[in-house]
This record gives structure tokens, C-alpha cells and sequence, in this order.
């Protein structure tokens, strides 16, 4: 992703090349092959994609044995399907009186899917939010992006999934918007500063094909809210070298938000929230799982603001 | 492939790629007896993996920053960045740089280390990390805006 910050960063990391590697490390690892089994053994394909999340007990005796990944995955695939049962049954209508019963009763959830509250101040402002996601949320302190759990990125919102599918809400000033977010061209001269300036200005943009806006209250602070479709660019067509990207909206003085892939649909709460023009972005794609959509729907529904 | 040639080209990959991983680490978990433990872990655990596992470099790549993640959130409230055994601790602008990257959450910090010291694209580094190369862009541009706004207000100070 170059920027005009690129090389600043770039110069910056090159101050660690001054540091010197320990000169044991390949002995550090023969080491710690001794205290494993030092016959190799037949994995599975599955399970070579695996790794210790945590080091073993050789490392630090204080923790317990390994946790894989295996486990967070049955423990979010269990959660994905209650959430699947619940939205299957809150979507179900009154069967007809026409129709055969069925032969199974599958009986009521007793509980609904775990939730947990997430909570942040919204990145540069003093705005705070909260909201629920999923009981799997990964807090910051989770490296890996897992497809299969809810991301929380502090300060800007959070997020499922790891391509095209991927659902989401985000918390942000918008400054801009790009009027060409392949060429990176932000719409000139700005978008005003009104909540009514900003749902209106996707409806300038025919290729975005939006929605006309429509009043809307998040948390009893009033605004508008305006859906788009994101162009069918082509990526490889797009501003950038060795990663391009399509640019959708500028935060602050940043590049801003990119697109996930082409058609992916965005729904924009724009409020005032207190004489800050705030845009709850929720996002996702034709291929968003329902129990993705459902969740975030759920997340939407439950943002609390102050 | 047999275990005698599964180790060689372990070893290969460690005499390529350990300088870069080990660095990368450090900046990652601002704490080198950390950068240590987890390319010690990963290797060994690729070698113990024997002929299962194909792609080498990348296996360890993705093993030691996910064991270096455990690691990191399981460290105490102390993150003083000490040397380890025959290292040089980071002084001067480079500890005021772990500094602000220790400031990124940890999936943005990963990315800017993997881009900058590793020397992945954003695809490889999706690869890496188990997610999409925009998702990787969207974490860089927010490293970008985070260490742009305290690069500043620290040329100010």
C-alpha cells in the first residue's frame, strides 16, 4: 500500500537491521527439539496448517498445554451454528395451516447466541461507542485475522471474514469521499459538512448506484442513512504498485477506507452526534454469510453511543 | 523426501531467513529473549513436522509470528526490551520506534513488520497471517495514520 508515508515507515524499520541476531539461534533450536519428540511424526494436512498458539511448557511452565487453533475453530463453528439456528427460526414465518407439520420438532433455543459488549472511543474523537458482537470476538491482543471470528480493530469497529465475503461496521469521520476511488481522486471541491451533504453525494456518483436517503436514528441521534454498491472496478486497473486498491472515503487527512472487493454493498448511518458528523458504516457483500449479515445486523441494532 | 534431507532444508531456510524473521520479531514483540524463543520454537516444530510440510519458509514465517503473538499476550505487564544472549539491545531511535509500534494493535503491528523488515506484498502477507491482502492493506493504511499522527506530535515535542 504505497502512500506519500511509505518511505517514512520504511526508513524507520530499517533502524533494527543495526541489531544484532543472537549468534545461538540454530542452537536455541536444537534445544528446544530436545525437549520435543524427536521422532517425526505423520501429520495430517489439517493439522500441519496448525500451529501452537502458545508456546509449551518448556518455554513457560507457569502455562498449560498448547492451545490450537482446532479448538478456537469447533468452539466458533459451534457458535456460527447456533447463530444459524437462531436466525433460521427468527426468519422462519407462521407455517400455513395447509402445510404438513413436519415429522422433527426441533425445540426452541433456550439461550440466545453468546454476545459480548465491545466498547471504544471512536479513533480521533471523543465519542464513545458500544455495541455487541459475537462471544468469539477476537480482541486486539489476537494476531491472526480468522475467518471464522468476529476481528475488533479498537477504535474503528469490527469485523468477520477474510475475502470477498467479509462483513463489517466501521466508526469514522468521513472528510471526503474519492470521486474516482480507483485513481485514488478524491471529489472536488469537498463534500460539505452536513449530515445532508454527505448522504447526498453517492447519489452524484451513478456508478455507485445509491439509494436515496432516508431519515434514521442511532441511539436517539438523528441523520440519514444512504446504501451503495461499490463500482465493478478491476483491481489490477487501480492506483498503486505492488498492492492496488479502490479507495472509498478519506478519514482526517489519511487515504481512508478501502473496498473489499467489487459489489461489496455498504449501508452508511451518517448522525450528529453532538455537532460531529459520525458515519456507522456496515458493510458486506453478496456472499456474506447469513449468520455473518444476521450478527452484524444484530451489532447495528445494538450500538449505544455516549 | 528423507528426514536427513528434511533437516537440510530446514537448515537452508534458517540460514536464508532467520536474520529477516528474528528482526522482524523483535520489532513485533519489542523484546528479543521473545524473538528468540519463537524462531526456536518454530524451527524445532518444523523439524519435528518432518516431510509434511512443503513450504518450508512460510510455515515458519506463520508459525513463529503466531507464536510470538501467544507470547506477547501472555507477558507480563513488563515489556522492557532486554537483550538476548549475544544481541545488541535497541537504544536510541530505534527503541523510540518499538515505541510507537508497540502503540499498533498487534495485527497492525504484525503487517508493518512483515512488510518493511520480511519484505512480503500485502498478498503475501494475507497469506501469512490467514486473512485477505485488502484486509492487510486496511491495517497498513491504519499503521500508516496512527504512526504518522505520533511521528508528529513527537517532532513537535
Amino acid at each position: 500500500m504505497p502512500d506519500d508515508f511509505d518511505s517514512v515507515v520504511a526508513d524507520r524499520c530499517r533502524a533494527v537491521n543495526d541489531v544484532s541476531v543472537p549468534a545461538n539461534l540454530w542452537s536455541r533450536v536444537q534445544l528446544t527439539v530436545g525437549h520435543l519428540d524427536r521422532t517425526p511424526v505423520q501429520f495430517s494436512e489439517e493439522e500441519t496448517t496448525m500451529v501452537d498458539l502458545k508456546p509449551p511448557s518448556h518455554i513457560d511452565g507457569h502455562r498449560k498445554g498448547p492451545l490450537r487453533v482446532m479448538v478456537a475453530a469447533l468452539l466458533a463453528a459451534a457458535v456460527v451454528i447456533a447463530i444459524v439456528l437462531v436466525a433460521i427460526r427468527r426468519s422462519d414465518p407462521a407455517s400455513p395451516a395447509d402445510q404438513p407439520s413436519p415429522t422433527v420438532t426441533v425445540p426452541p433455543p433456550t439461550t440466545a447466541p453468546a454476545t459480548k459488549t465491545i466498547g471504544f472511543v471512536v479513533h480521533n474523537t471523543s465519542i464513545p461507542v458500544t455495541f455487541t458482537a459475537p462471544d468469539d470476538a477476537r480482541t486486539t491482543n489476537s494476531l491472526v485475522l480468522s475467518p471464522t471470528n468476529w476481528t475488533v480493530d479498537d477504535g474503528w469497529g469490527a469485523h468477520k471474514g477474510a475475502d470477498i465475503g467479509m462483513v463489517g461496521l466501521q466508526f469514522a469521520v468521513i472528510s471526503n469521499i474519492y470521486a474516482d476511488g480507483c485513481q485514488w481522486e478524491p471529489l472536488a471541491p469537498p463534500v460539505g459538512p452536513t449530515v445532508d451533504d454527505l448522504a447526498a453525494v453517492w447519489a452524484n456518483l451513478p456508478q455507485y448506484s445509491a439509494t436515496a436517503p432516508v431519515d434514521v436514528t442511532v441511539d436517539g441521534y438523528a441523520g440519514k442513512q444512504v446504501g451503495f454498491t461499490v463500482p465493478d472496478y478491476n483491481v489490477d486497473e487501480c492506483k498503486g504498485t505492488d498492492s492496488p486498491v479502490f479507495l472509498l472515503w478519506k478519514v482526517g487527512a489519511d487515504p481512508g477506507f478501502y473496498a473489499v472487493a467489487p459489489n461489496q454493498h455498504i449501508e452508511q448511518r451518517i448522525i450528529d452526534v453532538n455537532g460531529t458528523r459520525l458515519v456507522i458504516s456496515a458493510y458486506y457483500s453478496p456472499s456474506s454469510p447469513p449468520q455473518d449479515r444476521a450478527a452484524l445486523d444484530a451489532a447495528l441494532a445494538s450500538i449505544q453511543i455516549g | 523426501m528423507s528426514a536427513v534431507g528434511h533437516r537440510d532444508r530446514v537448515e537452508a531456510v534458517f540460514r536464508s531467513s532467520h536474520t529477516r524473521l528474528w528482526r522482524s520479531l523483535l520489532l513485533y514483540t519489542a523484546d528479543a529473549e521473545l524473538a528468540s524463543d519463537a524462531v526456536a520454537e518454530a524451527f524445532a516444530q518444523v523439524l519435528r513436522r518432518g516431510d509434511a510440510v512443503d513450504d518450508v519458509e512460510a510455515w515458519v514465517w506463520r508459525s513463529a509470528f503466531r507464536i510470538a503473538g501467544g507470547l506477547v499476550a501472555a507477558r507480563s505487564t513488563s515489556a522492557a526490551v532486554g537483550p538476548a544472549d549475544g544481541s545488541t539491545p535497541p537504544t536510541g531511535s530505534l527503541a523510540e520506534f518499538l515505541g510507537l509500534l508497540g502503540d499498533l494493535s498487534p495485527q497492525q503491528r504484525a503487517c508493518v513488520v512483515l512488510r518493511y523488515v520480511g519484505e512480503y506484498t500485502s498478498p503475501e502477507i494475507g497469506e501469512l497471517l490467514g486473512t485477505s491482502a485488502g484486509t492487510v492493506r486496511v491495517h497498513l493504511n491504519r499503521a500508516h495514520a496512527a504512526l504518522r499522527q505520533a511521528i508528529t506530535e513527537a517532532e513537535r515535542a
